[in-house]
C-alpha cells in the first residue's frame, strides 16, 4: 500500500494566528507613511494627488447605494457616454430571484485559472446567452434570452421568439439576422465547421430548416423528432449556437461579407481568413479572447485569459437581467481571474482568503482539512458540493481489446465479478476517502431517479474465498502464482491510469490498495501512470487492457454521459468498448471491427435511439430505464466508492450564493447559482 | 574580425541544429495537440465530439509529416519571421511570447546582476580571509542553496509568508496594483513581489559562483608572482586588484553563456509555482499540449538568448585575455 501523501498540503496547516486581519503586504498605506517620514511634508502633496509619485492605486473600489443601476454606469450615462439605463434594457427584462437577499453594486469577483487551456471555468461561472436556461435545482427549464419556446406536438418543430431589446454588449439590438448569420453562414459553413453540431441535426444527421418569421421569432425545423432540443438549449455552448455570433461585428471577418477577408488576415498574421474569423470569433474561447466581440454576457472581457498575469471583465451595461426590485444585475462590477499555473499556490491563495469565490483544481478531499482549519483566518466558508458521480473511481476493461486472449477474458461476465468481490471498499473508504462515501457500482446514484439499489451494489462485498471460487468454477486455473484462462492465456495486464487528472492521486493509492487483493485472487495487475495526454492517446487507439476514470452520468447527467452504461456517448464513449461506440456514433469504424457487437449492447442502441426521438418525458425515462436494466443484467464496468464530491470556497463577505449545489460538467457548477445575483458586502 | 566571424558562423550553426532538433523532440510524443486538448476537456468533464475533433485536426493543419511542418515553420521564421500561430492560445505565437519575453528577460537579468554582485564580494572575501567565520558561514548558505530544489525554496518562501504576512507572493503585482497605471506605488508593489523570484532562481548560481571564484582565487594566491608582489611592498588591495583578481575573473566571465540558460530553466519551475508572466510556465504548458510552434518558438528564443550570452563572454574572454584572443593563431 502506498503512503503517497498528496502534494505538499500539509505544509500549509499551520498559520500563524497573529496573522490574521494583516494587510496584504505590500500595505500600500504603510508605504505611503514610509515616504511621507522619509521625504517631508514636500513629498506629501504630491504623493496625495494622482502623478507619477502616487502611491495610491488607481483601479477598483466597490460599494454604493443601490438604485436601478451601477454607480460605475449611471456615471457614464451623466457624461453622456452611455444612454439611459430603460434603454439599455431589454422592453421584459429577465427577472432572477435572489438566493437570499437584495444586493449592492460594486465590488470585485477574484477568482483564477491554470492559464489560457483553463477556459471551461469561465463557460461555467460568466457564461450566459442561451435561449433557455435551467433552474438551479434543475428541475425545471425558463425562458432566458428566448421570452418564448413552442415545441409541436411531436416534437419536430420549434417556435422560438427572442426577447424583445436585449442587446449585444456594444448597444446594438439582437435579433433573427444574428440568427440567421450564426446558422447559414457558420454551422453550415463547410470551412468554418466540419460538421454541424448533434443538437442542429435530426437523428440521422440532417441539419435543421431555419426559417425566419420577423425580427424576433425564428421556427427551427428538424426531419425527426427531436425532443432534447429543449434540454440543449438550457445548456451553455449548445444552447447558445444562434445567440453567440453577433453579425454586425463578425461580418467584416468572414469571406462571403468582405472579399479582402483572406487577404487582410494574411496581413494581420494570421494563415486563412478561417483562422481569424476562429480566433476572434469562433470556437471555445472567442468569449474570453477577444474584447471587441460584442457578447451577451454579465461581464465582457476588458483583458483577455491569455494575458500574462490576470484577465478581467467588466460589467455589461447592456446586460439583461434584473433583480426583484428592477435593479440591471450584475451587481458585482468585474470579475478578475489571476493566471496561477500551480494548484498549490493557488490554494495558498484561497486559504488566505484571496478568493471571493472558487472550486476548481484545489478542491478535493487532499485539501479540504487545511480548507476548512483556515477557515477563520481566511475569512471563507468551505461550502459542500454534492457529487454526482456514480463512483469516484470507476474501472473498465477493455472488451474491444486486439488479443483475442485478453479480449475473451475481459468479456467474461464472471471474470468481471469476481474481481468485483475481490476489492475491499470499506477499506479503501476507510484510508484513502476520509471515511466518507459509500460502496458502489458504475449506476444512478440515490438522488437519481434512476437509482436502483440493487445495481448500485451489486457484487460490492468483499470476499476473497467468492471470488476465487468463481474463478475456480469459471475455469481459471491457478498455476504458480497467477491464473490461466482456459483459452492458456494468464490473467495478467495492465491498468492505464492517468496520474494527473483531478482524482489522478487518490486513483493510483486505491489501484495500489486493489493490486494486492487481486493478487490474492490469482490475478496480476500493473499500474502504468501517466500524462492524461498520453492516456488519452492510448484510449483514443483503444490499446489498453483497462482503465479507470470518474464514473460520470451518476446524476443530472444520466443520459447525456451514458458511457458506463452502455457503448455510446460523447468523446469516443465507454471505455469499456471504444470500438463498439464509435461503431454506434459514427454508423462505421476506421479499422476492422475486432469483436461484433453482442445483443445486449445492440438493444441497448435501439432502446437509446426510440429514447433520442421519443416526445413523452414518461416514456422517455422508461426507455432509458431499460437501458440500466441491461446495464446491471450486463454488468460492464465495475465501481468502487462513491464519494461526497468536491467543494467551494466561498468568502464571507460574498452573498447569494445559496449554498450546497452539485458539482457537475453538464450543471455547469456554479453557473445555475447565477453569480450575475452574487454581491459583496463587509456587513457581516 | 576572424575571431568574430568565426563565432558568429559556429552560433548559427548551432541554432539550426537546435531547432532541427527541438521540433522533432516536440513532434515524438504519440498524439498531438487535439489529443492533449481531448484529455485535457474530459479532465474537466466536457467531451468532444469526433466531428469536433477531426475540425479541430484539420484546422491547425496536424495531419502533414513532421518535416513538412518543420520546414513551413522553420522557412516562415527565416523568410519572414513569423514564427506560426499558438493552437492553445490562438494567436500569433509573436504575441504571446513578446508580452512574456520582457518580464523574462527583465527577472532574469536582474537576478544575473544581483547574483554576480553578491558572488563576486562574498567569493574574494571567502578566497582572502579563508577558513574565517565568514567563509564558513558563506560556504554553508551556498552549499544549501545548491542543494535545494528552487521550487522547494520557492514553497517555503509562499509558506511563510502566508504565516508571516498573510499574503501569497504569486505573480509580480497585487491585485489591487496590476490594473493601475504606473507610478511610485505600482514600482514599489512590483519590487516587492520581485526579491522573491531573484533570490529563488539565483540562489544556486551564488552559490556556485562563489565556489568558482574563491576557487579560483585561492589558487591564484598562493602563485610565486603573488609572494614576489608583496615582498616588493605592493599594497595588499591593489596587489589584489592588479594581479590574481584579473586571472580569477576568466572563469566567471566565461560563465555569462551557461548561467543566463540556468536563470532561464530555473524561471521554468520557478515560474509555474510563483505565477509569474513569464515565458517559463507558458514552455511547460505549451511542452504538455504539444503545441508545437509556440513550444518551439520558445525554445528557439531562449537558445538564442543564451547563444548569444555565449558569443559575449567569448568576446569579453578575448578582450580579457590575449591567450584566447590569439589562441588559433600559433
Amino acid at each position: 500500500m502506498s503512503t503517497r501523501n498528496p502534494q505538499s498540503s500539509m505544509l500549509f496547516n499551520r498559520r500563524n494566528q497573529k496573522s490574521s486581519g494583516s494587510a496584504p503586504w505590500p500595505d500600500p498605506t504603510v508605504t505611503r507613511r514610509g515616504l511621507v517620514v522619509a521625504g517631508g511634508t514636500a513629498l506629501t502633496a504630491s504623493a496625495a494627488g494622482c502623478g507619477w509619485f502616487s502611491t495610491d492605486s488607481d483601479s477598483g473600489g466597490g460599494g454604493g447605494e443601490k438604485g436601478s443601476e451601477a454607480p460605475m454606469l449611471a456615471e457614464r450615462v451623466e457624461a453622456g457616454d452611455l444612454p439611459p439605463v430603460e434603454e439599455r434594457l431589454p422592453k421584459e427584462p429577465q427577472v432572477v430571484t435572489v438566493a437570499e437577499s437584495m444586493g449592492v453594486y460594486g465590488g470585485t469577483w477574484n477568482s483564477t485559472v491554470t492559464g489560457a487551456a483553463d477556459g471551461p471555468w469561465l463557460w461555467r461561472t460568466i457564461n450566459d446567452g442561451h435561449l433557455l436556461e435551467r433552474s438551479r435545482d434543475w428541475t425545471e427549464i425558463r425562458p432566458n434570452i428566448a421570452s418564448n419556446f413552442e415545441a409541436n406536438e411531436d416534437a419536430t418543430e420549434f417556435t422560438i421568439t427572442l426577447r424583445e431589446g436585449v442587446k449585444w454588449s456594444d448597444g446594438e439590438p439582437l435579433t433573427t439576422a444574428d440568427v440567421e448569420f450564426a446558422y447559414n453562414d457558420v454551422a453550415l459553413n463547410t470551412e468554418l465547421t466540419e460538421a454541424v453540431p448533434s443538437e442542429l441535426t435530426a437523428a440521422d444527421g440532417t441539419p435543421i430548416e431555419l426559417e425566419i418569421v420577423d425580427d424576433y421569432t425564428f421556427i427551427v425545423r428538424f426531419s425527426s423528432p427531436k425532443p432534447l432540443f429543449e434540454e440543449d438549449m438550457a445548456v451553455g455552448v449548445s444552447g447558445q449556437r444562434f445567440t453567440m455570433y453577433p453579425r454586425h461585428y463578425l461580418e467584416q471577418f468572414h469571406i462571403d461579407y468582405n472579399e479582402n477577408a483572406e487577404q487582410e488576415a494574411l496581413d494581420e498574421g494570421y494563415d486563412s481568413w478561417v483562422a481569424r474569423f476562429t480566433a476572434l470569433g469562433h470556437l471555445w474561447s472567442q468569449q474570453w479572447e477577444n474584447p471587441d466581440l460584442p457578447t451577451l454576457l454579465p461581464w465582457v472581457c476588458k483583458q483577455p485569459i491569455s494575458d500574462a498575469e490576470s484577465s478581467l471583465f467588466e460589467r455589461n451595461p447592456y446586460y439583461w437581467k434584473v433583480d426583484e426590485e428592477g435593479s440591471q444585475l450584475p451587481y458585482m462590477d468585474e470579475v478578475r481571474f489571476d493566471i496561477t499555473s500551480d494548484v498549490e499556490t493557488m490554494f495558498a491563495h484561497a486559504i488566505n482568503g484571496d478568493y471571493e469565490f472558487h472550486s476548481r483544481h484545489f478542491n478535493d478531499n487532499a485539501h479540504r482539512a487545511d480548507a476548512v482549519e483556515g477557515e477563520a483566518n481566511g475569512e471563507y466558508k468551505v461550502v459542500e458540493l454534492e457529487s454526482t458521480y456514480s463512483s469516484d473511481m470507476n474501472i473498465g476493461f477493455n472488451l474491444n481489446h486486439r488479443d483475442a486472449g485478453l479480449r475473451e477474458i475481459f468479456s467474461d461476465k464472471q471474470f468481471r465479478i469476481a474481481m468485483s468481490h475481490a476489492i475491499d471498499r470499506q477499506e479503501l473508504i476507510d484510508v484513502l476517502w476520509n471515511r466518507v462515501g459509500e460502496p458502489s457500482q458504475p449506476a444512478p446514484r440515490p438522488e437519481s431517479r434512476f437509482y436502483d439499489e440493487e445495481f448500485a451494489t451489486q457484487y460490492t462485498e468483499f470476499d476473497l474465498d467468492l471470488a476465487n471460487q468463481i474463478l475456480d468454477d469459471a475455469g481459471y486455473e491457478l498455476s504458480g502464482s497467477t491464473r490461466t484462462a482456459p483459452n492458456g492465456t494468464p490473467l495478467e495486464f495492465t491498468m492505464a491510469v492517468a496520474d494527473d487528472a483531478l482524482l489522478g492521486t487518490i486513483w493510483i493509492d486505491a489501484l495500489d490498495m486493489i493490486k494486492g487483493w487481486w493478487a490474492e485472487a490469482g490475478v496480476t495487475m500493473h499500474i502504468n501512470s501517466q500524462p492524461r495526454e498520453n492516456w488519452q492517446n492510448l484510449i483514443n487507439e483503444f490499446d489498453y487492457d483497462a482503465t479507470v476514470w470518474t464514473g460520470d452520468g451518476g446524476h443530472i447527467d444520466e443520459h447525456t454521459s451514458c458511457y458506463w452504461y452502455m457503448a455510446a456517448g460523447a468523446g469516443g464513449g465507454a471505455f469499456f468498448g471504444r470500438q463498439w461506440s464509435e461503431l454506434y456514433t459514427n454508423g462505421s469504424t476506421e479499422e476492422d471491427l475486432v469483436a461484433e457487437p453482442p445483443a445486449p449492447i445492440e438493444e441497448q442502441w435501439d432502446l437509446l435511439n426510440q429514447f433520442k426521438t421519443e416526445a413523452d418525458p414518461a416514456v422517455r425515462d422508461e426507455l432509458f430505464g431499460q437501458i440500466l436494466d441491461i446495464a446491471k443484467e450486463e454488468f460492464y464496468a465495475i465501481g468502487t466508492v462513491r464519494g461526497h464530491g468536491g467543494w467551494c470556497v466561498v468568502a464571507d463577505r460574498l452573498k447569494n450564493v445559496g449554498g450546497p449545489m452539485p458539482e457537475n460538467p453538464t450543471y455547469g457548477t456554479p453557473g445555475p447559482a447565477s453569480p450575475e445575483q452574487w454581491y459583496i458586502t463587509e456587513d457581516k | 574580425m576572424q575571431f568574430l566571424g568565426r563565432r558568429v558562423f559556429y552560433m548559427a550553426a548551432t541554432l539550426l541544429a537546435i531547432s532541427l532538433v527541438v521540433f522533432v523532440i516536440i513532434s515524438l510524443p504519440p498524439g498531438d495537440f487535439v489529443t492533449a486538448l481531448e484529455a485535457r476537456y474530459a479532465v474537466q468533464g466536457t467531451r468532444l465530439t469526433p466531428d469536433e475533433v477531426a475540425q479541430l485536426r484539420a484546422r491547425y493543419g496536424l495531419d502533414g509529416n513532421v518535416f513538412q511542418q518543420y520546414w513551413h515553420w522553420f522557412s516562415q521564421i527565416v523568410l519572414h519571421g513569423d514564427l506560426g500561430m499558438s493552437f492553445e492560445h490562438q494567436k500569433p505565437v509573436k504575441e504571446v511570447i513578446g508580452a512574456r519575453l520582457g518580464a523574462t528577460l527583465g527577472i532574469s537579468l536582474i537576478t544575473l546582476v544581483v547574483t554576480w554582485v553578491l558572488a563576486f564580494a562574498i567569493g574574494i572575501y571567502s578566497a582572502v580571509k579563508q577558513r574565517s567565520i565568514g567563509d564558513y558561514a558563506a560556504t554553508t548558505v551556498g552549499f544549501l542553496g545548491l542543494a535545494t530544489p528552487n521550487f522547494l525554496i520557492a514553497l517555503i518562501f509562499i509558506y511563510f509568508s502566508v504565516s508571516w504576512f498573510g499574503s501569497v507572493p504569486s505573480g509580480l503585482c497585487s491585485p489591487e496594483w496590476c490594473d493601475a497605471s504606473w507610478n511610485l506605488g505600482k514600482l514599489l508593489d512590483l519590487l516587492g513581489h520581485l526579491w522573491i523570484p531573484m533570490i529563488v532562481i539565483g540562489t544556486a548560481g551564488v552559490a556556485g559562483l562563489i565556489r568558482v571564484i574563491r576557487n579560483n582565487l585561492l589558487d591564484e594566491l598562493r602563485r610565486p608572482y603573488v609572494t614576489a608582489a608583496r615582498a616588493r611592498g605592493v599594497p595588499e588591495g591593489r596587489l589584489l586588484r592588479r594581479y590574481p583578481l584579473r586571472v580569477a575573473l576568466n572563469p566567471f566571465v566565461s560563465t555569462i553563456g551557461w548561467v543566463l540558460p540556468v536563470l532561464l530553466v530555473g524561471d521554468i519551475v520557478t515560474g509555474q509555482i510563483l505565477g509569474l508572466p513569464t515565458l517559463g510556465p507558458i514552455l511547460l504548458g505549451a511542452l504538455k499540449s504539444q503545441d508545437m510552434y509556440l513550444a518551439g518558438s520558445i525554445i528557439m528564443v531562449l537558445s538564442l538568448v543564451t547563444v548569444i550570452g555565449t558569443l559575449i563572454s567569448d568576446f569579453l574572454l578575448g578582450w580579457l585575455d590575449p591567450r584566447i584572443r590569439l589562441g588559433n593563431q600559433r
